[in-house]
């Protein structure tokens, strides 16, 4: 039998201090909505992600219909999803990285649509 | 390309304070079980506590052990509702409960649930099942 280590059960056994965003760290949650008429390539800005926040892939986006979008950051707009979710999905491209500056999450359309309702649950730890 | 505001970073960008419910808010987590002995129509199991206008998030969900079936021709299987005490069905329901399985609130909107109270889990169509265990796993924000 071989035992591995995690990269911070690691760090953590040679005492090292961890980033709180990392290590038990206490998950907060934003909400937005957004209802309206949108084209393709549109962009909707929901919430406010703290500077050097880590978006954590339980966070949800909610539709009244079926449309491609994109979810992520200005200059990463599939940051952390990208699909066409059937009501609701989770942000499955999340990796717990830092986003940097403060910004909201952008959602970019794939594809036009009318009497959209866009919800999104963003959760998130704030990095040390 | 056209650029929208959600509904809440337009009253950010405007200055207004927002709930901590709706912004920021720091998740709690609640746990509970129960044991159905007897999975009969109308029985009803009491879980947890939800503070007064909590916000319940939809990552909330509901496992429950196999409820079984009744009848013949047609046979019906167990179905339930999830809500709480002034709404039993507020967070959703499970139509066919007859097989193990897991229950996801994602159903849920935004709202505040109003007074508090437990989490209310009704037996809608009976089943053949006896001690079924079911464990609520509830996510929320408290209000302002």
């Amino acid at each position: 039998m071989t035992i591995y280590n995690g990269v911070n059960y690691d760090k953590y056994m040679a005492g090292q201090v961890l980033d709180q965003g990392l290590w038990g760290g206490k998950v907060q949650v934003s909400y937005d909505k957004f209802t309206g008429n949108v084209a393709s390539a549109d962009v909707i800005k929901l919430c406010k992600l703290p500077k050097n926040a880590r978006v954590l892939p339980i966070s949800i986006v909610k539709l009244n219909a079926s449309k491609a979008i994109q979810i992520g950051i200005e200059g990463a707009a599939n940051k952390f999803y990208s699909g066409s979710p059937n009501l609701t999905a989770t942000f499955s491209s999340a990796d717990g990285t830092q986003i940097g500056a403060e910004t909201p999450l952008w959602v970019t359309m794939g594809a036009n649509a009318t009497g959209l309702t866009v919800e999104v649950w963003v959760f998130y730890v704030q990095a040390g | 390309m056209a650029e929208y505001n959600g509904i809440n970073l337009t009253n950010c960008v405007a200055g207004k304070v927002l709930d901590p419910g709706v912004w920021g808010g720091k998740v709690q987590a609640m746990h509970d079980t129960v044991t159905f002995a007897s999975t009969a129509s109308g029985n009803a199991a009491y879980l947890g506590w939800i503070p007064k206008n909590a916000r319940i998030l939809p990552n909330s969900f509901v496992k429950y052990g196999a409820m079984g079936e009744t009848g013949s021709e047609p046979i019906v299987p167990a179905s339930f509702k999830v809500g709480t005490l002034g709404d039993d069905d507020k967070f959703g329901s499970v139509s066919d409960a007859k097989s193990a399985g897991t229950f996801q609130f994602t159903a849920v909107d935004n709202n505040k649930v109003g007074e508090s109270g437990p989490l209310v889990i009704t037996i809608v169509n009976a089943g053949s099942g006896s001690n079924v265990p079911v464990e609520a796993w509830i996510f929320y924000v408290q209000a302002g």
